[in-house]
């Protein structure tokens, strides 16, 4: 996974113009103007399908019908936990490696690529291009650096959020999963019941 | 109702053109904008061949306003747009926000905007992104 943030506006720049003018905005209210885009690069189909369910956001994804795939074998990506066992892993690696064979004979029969795609995994990487206000970020941390979440976007949204930190310290200073904004856990019988410990991480993530 | 551009995001020709690239390129969105900063001709390039019609790669920025005006007009606006965000600053004072889609939204559909705007929306895209500002005021006719 390989995450950048490429392109925002610097809070400094508002509120300097503001304060030309005699004019304030609270924190909150000035995350809803900022835009905050982020080049994602080698993440899995299924980590960007729950990252473009986030609405309130902007997206250009890679397509699968424009771009001919040409290897999945090596490039798919593997969740932790089919590594951590080596029949979960035969398993795994053989499916990728016949859902290539798959694709490139499906090709090779004249299928056009947006068909021949129907038999890739939702291991197969993809690349994206997202744009989130500050306040829309605010949110997607809410949920996704929840203990609660896949590992793999949650692995994104805490790259995200120590970007946004770097640059804007104070502003993300209280963005996190819920249970860190909100001082407790919305997840009930869910939870992960280690609220300290995730509030630990997170008071730290992204600061030297 | 008075438009004034305060802020904008950086470099937005060359993210329209990487976001536009990383829909049909097998290289990742990182090492086509490293690509594109060296390459404005290219970026002007791709920029003009854009379909008015593909939204989402334009929507990889933020225009950021202060406006002056009385709330009946931001009302109006607002229900001209839903994907404005604005908030109160002072007595006829507001903060007021979109990206390019909304703008060339705005400005190329039947909308009753309030006095001002479409010159503010104008302005403001010729100053962040020229080469877009041609082809939406060409596409205006």
């Amino acid at each position: 996974m390989k995450v950048e943030l490429i392109a925002y506006i610097p809070s400094e720049v508002v509120l300097k113009a503001l304060e030309k003018e005699g004019l304030k905005i609270s924190p909150e209210e000035l995350l809803k103007h900022l835009s905050y885009t982020f080049a994602i690069s080698e993440i899995s189909r299924a980590c960007s399908h729950q990252l473009v369910r986030h609405r309130v956001a902007s997206y250009s994804q890679q397509s699968q019908r424009y771009v001919r795939i040409e290897r999945i074998v090596g490039e798919a990506v593997k969740p932790d936990t089919i590594s951590a066992s080596r029949e979960a892993e035969a398993i795994f690696e053989g499916l990728i490696k016949a859902s290539e064979g798959a694709y490139l004979k499906l090709v090779e029969l004249g299928v056009p690529e947006e068909d021949a795609r129907s038999v890739l995994p939702n291991a197969a990487p993809t690349n994206i291009v997202v744009t989130m206000t500050g306040s829309a970020l605010y949110h997607f941390f809410g949920l996704r650096c929840c203990n609660r979440a896949q590992k793999e976007i949650r692995d994104l949204a805490d790259e995200m959020l120590i970007l946004c930190r770097r640059v804007e310290p104070e502003l993300f200073r209280r963005a996190g999963p819920y249970c860190f904004q909100k001082g407790y856990c919305e997840e009930g019988p869910l939870s992960c019941g280690r609220i300290e410990e995730v509030k630990a991480k997170y008071e730290r993530l992204g600061y030297r | 109702m008075e438009l004034k551009l305060l802020a904008s995001s950086p470099d937005v020709e060359t993210i329209i053109a990487t976001a536009m690239l990383t829909t049909c390129s097998r290289e990742g969105p990182s090492e086509l904008l490293r690509h594109l900063r060296e390459k404005p001709k290219k970026v002007k390039k791709l920029v003009k061949a854009l379909s008015l019609k593909h939204g989402s790669v334009i929507e990889h920025n933020r225009l950021i306003f202060l406006a002056n005006a009385k709330d009946d007009e931001v009302l109006e606006l607002l229900l001209a747009s839903h994907f404005i965000e604005a908030s109160r600053l002072g007595d006829g004072k507001w903060l007021l926000s979109c990206n390019l889609r909304t703008v060339v939204e705005l400005l190329t559909g039947q909308h009753n905007l309030p006095p001002g705007v479409r010159e503010g929306l104008l302005s403001a895209l010729r100053e962040v992104a020229p080469t877009f500002y041609e082809k939406v005021v060409g596409h205006e006719g």
